[in-house]
């Protein structure tokens, strides 16, 4: 028989999963679909990590009401989650005073969509003060002081664990075949979705697939919208860099994207990128021309930092639509069936006041829904070794021998915290990764990965050869050695 | 319960349990020494124990040992001695007045040390430091971290590999997949000369018919979820990728041996400085850095080609700190050693000129028939041929000193002689 939920929801991106969790605040049954083995693995992990203040979408477009508004609601969405978010402040720069009228023109029309306490500064020795190593060709910024810094893809895991706490089913592995508009029964909801090895029926379906939001829209008949994919290409440095840039640092923005920013990552190191590539087909594949690009965009910003620092590149993709707007709303053709699609930049940011809204008009639609008392909000995180003081340490890892093993020495993760990410969902080395940030440091795993491979091939009871890197055959190790072979 | 972090004294703290730290460590707790050695891992000999192949020792015992069986020269020793080795161990800080916290399985201590060696060694540089583009597939990974998974753990990270790099470490690594019944496909350099010992040309590619592409690099990688192939690309004089020499290579795995960096985490937290071009400390002839009392020797301070350097330099550097924390103090090194022609760097950055001692370099190009000389004096040793591959060390001695005496200066030089 196929389960039926109250929603069902297509995606577990940071908006997917953001709309999960708030529905976990109703006595609903939600379940979400995902077809990666993990949560945030599409575009929410390979972005800028930024909430922007608000101020570049065009007044009017659905982008701008979501932008500024969520923005002012991720004190409050992070808190709860233990998230790190942190308001550093954007810049908005320019070399040429004769460009400042562009500032000015960003400026007002922040302040039409509602965003507080920009300023425009003039002069090297005012800029410099917030920003020391700036170039010196910057002759001008828009200051934006309510920007910030998130790790996207911790915030999903942290909405995704206090889903699931809250009683939100999640199906990894599970990608969308097909959906059904059945003819509605007791047992059947308007939709039966379709997936690997499964079916779910439901009278509301949210389609948070990204990406691939155009083509679940396509399933229920809807074409609406498609998405056009863009990528965008990065390079990461060494968190021993923190503190040399302490703002987001946008050049004047071209009609397709912000520029490439320089900006300080939630975690400590320092994020250069990205550039704008429409793709035909989606690929995360970074490309010679394309990394030189970003690397000489974030000189022209900041030409003394140190390259050589660099631990490593990627690529994200940018779901955008044909409209270049965020689709959100019932679908014209299915009614019960919500697109929340075309969600590019700045979709992190909007994405809690998305949650909100989606919410609003489920009920609109006909869901009831009714507070659960039993909703906690609140979600621990993995406790930071690298973040304790001697003291804490000893009294932390007195009867606690697996934090007195520190598997990654370049971000100083201990192996208590990658069996707590294990026992809380993630089972491949990305999936310790974007929890731990283990391999995320300047070796990138040359050090730690065997011992990693060894502690998820015990916690997960299977054979190291069937330890991935981010699921499907992406294993690491082909065969046994002839040694173990010959001699067993 | 807890009973609180426990404060303890010692003359000398190696940190690392490689071959730098064993010989620091030994050579301590010989002159008398309280010697500390603290390792990470579960046991001592650092990267010698995934080092199966032979080839170590030869300067030094005029053997060629095993890795496993060089080490054991050291552990057997220490095993026996008074040295309080902490095996498990990490250092959780350092500071400028050599005070270190210290996590072990008995919990926190703070050690109070007359002397620190930092013998860290090195980590090898990764993918994204040298921006190779494409997918991010598994199957990509430093050939030590394979060497790890293929000698210690008992698995094959793939069953077809090219490799990048011909550094030791890469050319190893190639005749040991070899051995172990995988194809390695090929070595790219980017250089047009290997990187490695000449040795090690010989005996891991040519032995094996394994081909090796100088002045080629990888210019692409693809599989979005496993390595499906690589795209190898010529390169010209200034490293970029020559249009119309790509050919794709169908393989599992690549492994990356383009080069180490030294692992200057608790130099720079104890406010060493570092030389930018080795990424290590800047050292005198007693290995001493600029914080007075901490040392560093091995791969922490320069690469170095052969383990038996690596030992030589700690068992100097353990010297040194024997005479520093007993006597708090060295002989002044201020002549400040430089990289001259055809050098690209050069180790120690300082002598006193009281002492003989060693010194080791790097050449910027290759040259045959040389002079490695110290300009201004006849202090002079001949060489057929020197290259950036091969570390070249060169003594100077008691009855030399007498010619650096008026140097403030000493400048070496690798200059041709015909």
């Amino acid at each position: 028989m196929t389960k039926k939920y109250d929603v069902l929801i297509i995606g577990s991106g940071v908006i997917g999963t953001g709309i999960a969790r708030e529905l976990s605040r109703y006595k609903l049954n939600v379940a979400v679909l995902e077809k990666e083995p993990d949560v945030g693995w599409g575009t929410t992990k390979a972005n800028s990590g930024i909430v922007h203040a608000g101020y570049d979408a065009t007044p009017g477009t659905v982008k701008a009401s979501f932008s500024a508004a969520g923005n002012k609601k991720y004190d409050r969405w992070t808190e709860p989650l233990s998230v790190p978010f942190k308001r550093v402040g954007s810049f908005v720069s320019t070399e040429d005073l004769g460009q400042i009228n562009e500032l000015h023109r960003l400026r007002e029309q922040g302040e039409e969509n509602g965003v507080e306490e920009l300023e425009i500064i003039e002069g090297t020795e005012e800029i410099k003060e917030l920003e020391p190593n700036i170039s010196d060709a910057v002759e001008a910024v828009l200051h934006a002081p309510t920007a910030g810094v998130v790790a996207p893809y911790k915030l999903t895991v942290a909405l995704y664990e206090n889903a699931r706490d809250n009683g939100v089913e999640f199906f990894f592995n599970s990608r969308v075949e097909g959906i059904d508009l059945a003819q509605v029964s007791e047992s059947n909801g308007r939709f039966t979705v379709k997936a690997s090895d499964h079916d779910l029926s439901s009278d509301f379906v949210v389609n948070a697939a990204g990406i691939f939001s155009g083509k679940i829209a396509n399933m229920v008949g809807d074409d609406s919208f498609s998405i056009n994919p863009a990528r965008g290409e990065y390079h990461l440095l060494d968190h021993e860099l923190q503190g040399y840039v302490k703002k987001i640092n946008f050049p004047l923005p071209s009609k397709d994207s912000k520029g490439i920013l320089v900006t300080p990552a939630a975690e400590g190191s320092i994020i250069f990128g990205p550039n704008h590539q429409p793709l035909e087909e989606p690929s995360l594949a970074t490309t010679k021309a394309g990394l030189d690009e970003v690397f000489n965009g974030a000189l022209n910003l900041f030409p003394g930092i140190d390259t050589g620092k660099i631990v490593t590149n990627f690529a994200g993709l940018r779901a955008k639509a044909g409209t270049d707007d965020f689709v959100i709303g019932e679908s014209d053709v299915a009614p019960g069936f919500i697109n929340v699609g075309g969600i590019q930049s700045p979709g992190l940011t909007a994405a809690p006041a998305i949650a909100g809204h989606v919410i609003g008009l489920l009920e609109e639609k006909g869901l009831s829904v009714n507070e659960d008392p039993g909703f906690d909000p609140t979600r621990e995180p993995i406790p930071k070794f690298s973040e304790m003081t001697p003291e804490e340490i000893d009294v932390y890892a007195d009867d606690l021998s697996a934090a007195k093993e520190i598997v990654c020495r370049c971000e100083e993760v201990t192996r208590a915290e990658i069996e707590e990410a294990i026992d809380r969902g993630a089972d491949t080395l990305d999936g310790i990764k974007f929890r731990t940030r283990s391999r995320m440091g300047n070796c990138q795993g040359g050090f730690c990965t065997p011992r990693l491979v060894e502690i998820l091939s015990e916690k997960l009871g299977v054979s190291p050869k069937d330890v991935t890197k981010k699921g499907d055959d992406s294993y690491l190790l082909a065969e046994e050695t002839k040694r173990v072979e010959q001699y067993e | 319960m807890s009973k609180g972090i426990t404060r303890i004294k010692r003359d000398i703290v190696v940190i690392g349990g490689g071959p730098a730290g064993m010989a620091a460590a030994t050579r301590g707790e010989e002159e008398g020494a309280e010697v500390m050695l603290i390792e990470r891992d579960i046991e001592l000999g650092g990267i010698l124990n995934q080092c199966i192949h032979n080839g170590f020792g030869v300067e030094l015992y005029g053997e060629e040992l095993t890795g496993p069986e060089y080490a054991e020269r050291f552990t057997r020793k220490i095993e026996s001695g008074d040295i309080d080795v902490r095996l498990n161990s990490y250092v959780l800080s350092l500071s400028p007045d050599k005070i270190i916290n210290l996590l072990t399985p008995n919990g926190v201590f703070e050690i109070d040390a007359e002397a620190v060696v930092l013998a860290t060694g090195a980590r090898e540089r990764s993918r994204g430091e040298i921006r190779i583009p494409g997918d991010r597939p598994s199957g990509v990974m430093p050939a030590g971290t394979a060497q790890k998974f293929i000698n210690k753990k008992g698995f094959m990270p793939g069953k077809k590999a090219f490799v990048l790099g011909s550094g030791d470490i890469g050319l190893i690594i190639s005749r040991r997949l070899t051995w172990e019944g995988a194809e390695v496909v090929g070595v790219a350099e980017i250089m047009d000369y290997p990187t490695g010992l000449n040795r090690n040309v010989v005996q891991c590619l040519h032995d094996y018919d394994i081909p090796l592409h100088l002045r080629h690099t990888v210019t692409d990688i693809y599989g979005t979820n496993r390595l499906e192939g690589i795209e190898l690309s010529q390169v010209d004089e200034d490293f970029q990728p020559i249009e119309g020499s790509e050919k794709d290579l169908d393989v599992d795995l690549l492994l990356l041996s383009v080069g180490l960096v030294p692992e200057n985490d608790f130099f720079k937290e104890a406010g060493v400085t570092l030389n930018p071009k080795t990424r290590g400390a800047y050292v005198d002839e007693w290995f001493q850095t600029d914080v007075p009392g901490i040392f560093g020797c091995g791969n922490s301070i320069h690469i170095e080609d052969l383990v038996d350097w690596v030992t030589m330099d700690g068992f100097r550097a353990g010297d040194g700190a024997v005479a520093y924390a007993g006597t708090g103090g060295l002989p002044q090194a201020d002549k400040e050693v430089r990289a001259g022609e055809n050098v690209n760097y050069v180790v120690p950055h300082k002598v006193s000129g009281e002492d003989e001692f060693r010194f080791a370099l790097r050449v910027t190009e290759p040259m045959e028939n040389v002079d490695i000389s110290i300009k201004g004096t006849d202090i002079s040793s001949f060489k057929q041929i020197v290259t950036p591959g091969e570390m070249e060390v060169e003594e100077v001695l008691e009855d030399e000193l007498d010619e650096l005496k008026d140097l403030d200066e000493v400048e070496i030089e690798v200059t041709r002689r015909f």
